[in-house]
């Protein structure tokens, strides 16, 4: 509430500037009228008691100034004097600018660049359903010394399990093996982008 | 009478321009002469504080303010105490009186 008061304060001190001014001035106005009819009354000739008004009220235009500066007016001027100045600065040394405007460029595309891939990385779940069950399984063969390695399971792996297994809802190869054809059917997306699943299996925890 | 230098009456200016609004609207030379005649002119308010601060006072939301007629039939812009305002005038009076009390005390020791 409070700061919604104050922008409009602003833009009206900004743009009905006329309006503002006349304002403070009309009210200083009534002022001094009001002073001098108050020396009048008490018993001044009208040019004396003008007089003494005027040098009591003071400096109506710095009164007026002061006014316009509190009521936000100051402020916003300050700002729209202070962007035409940059500009002109910009215009007249347009190396500088050049630079300025490349070094900008370039920290906020890279600044997206980051945060676009830690965001689709990191901060948004696979696009699969219950992304938290799945699972990478690799298989580790030990060879005769001792060694182990480990493998991407093969398709005929996939497909034993598939036939077996009660702990997985689904399985499925990530990388088909060189020139053998598409990716494993269960694991395409579909043309929405969510990945394909019969419906029968949509369900399946 | 002596008036008091306007540094005097800066920190309490706010806190006397609310007093005088307590009873009901007012415009800003009425205020004015409300503080001078209450002090038996031993305050004087300058016009070139007082108009900023009832302007600051209103965008705090201490005050509204409307253009209205006076008794003698001229438009004059008129000063409405909020319920902020009122608020603002009770803690200001509490810290005065503390103030002042504790001042007058050291005096009289």
């Amino acid at each position: 509430m409070k700061v919604l008061r104050i922008i409009a304060a602003r833009w009206r001190a900004l743009f009905h500037r006329d309006v503002v001014a006349g304002e403070i001035n009309e009210e200083l106005q009534f002022h001094l009228k009001a002073r001098t009819e108050q020396y009048e009354h008490e018993g001044l000739a009208p040019a004396e008691a003008q007089r003494k008004a005027r040098q009591r009220v003071g400096n109506l235009a710095l009164h007026q100034d002061h006014g316009y500066d509190v009521r936000g007016g100051g402020f916003m001027e300050t700002v729209v004097q202070d962007v035409r100045h940059s500009v002109r600065l910009l215009v007249k040394q347009r190396g500088f600018a050049l630079v300025a405007i490349l070094t900008i460029a370039l920290g906020i595309g890279a600044s997206t660049a980051i945060f676009s891939v830690i965001d689709a990385a990191v901060l948004h779940p696979l696009p699969y359903p219950n992304p938290e069950q799945l699972v990478d399984v690799h298989v580790e063969e030990r060879g005769a010394d001792g060694g182990s390695m480990q493998l991407g399971p093969s398709i005929a792996d996939v497909r034993a399990w598939r036939a077996a297994d009660q702990v997985f809802s689904h399985r499925a190869r990530s990388r088909p093996p060189r020139g053998r054809g598409p990716h494993d059917p269960q694991f395409r997306a579909h043309p929405g982008g969510r990945p394909w699943l019969r419906p029968r299996d949509r369900h399946v925890g | 009478m002596a008036r008091t230098n306007s540094d005097q009456l800066h920190g309490t200016l706010d806190m006397l321009v609310l007093k005088s609004l307590e009873s009901g609207p007012l415009h800003g030379y009425a205020i004015a002469l409300r503080l001078e005649r209450l002090s038996k002119d031993v305050l004087s308010v300058e016009e070139g504080s007082l108009y900023p601060a009832l302007y600051r006072m209103e965008a705090r939301g201490w005050l509204t303010s409307e253009w209205a007629l006076t008794d003698t039939g001229r438009r004059a812009r008129f000063y409405r105490l909020t319920r902020a305002g009122r608020a603002q005038l009770a803690a200001e009076t509490r810290s005065w009186t503390r103030l002042t009390a504790a001042v007058q005390g050291v005096l009289n020791a």
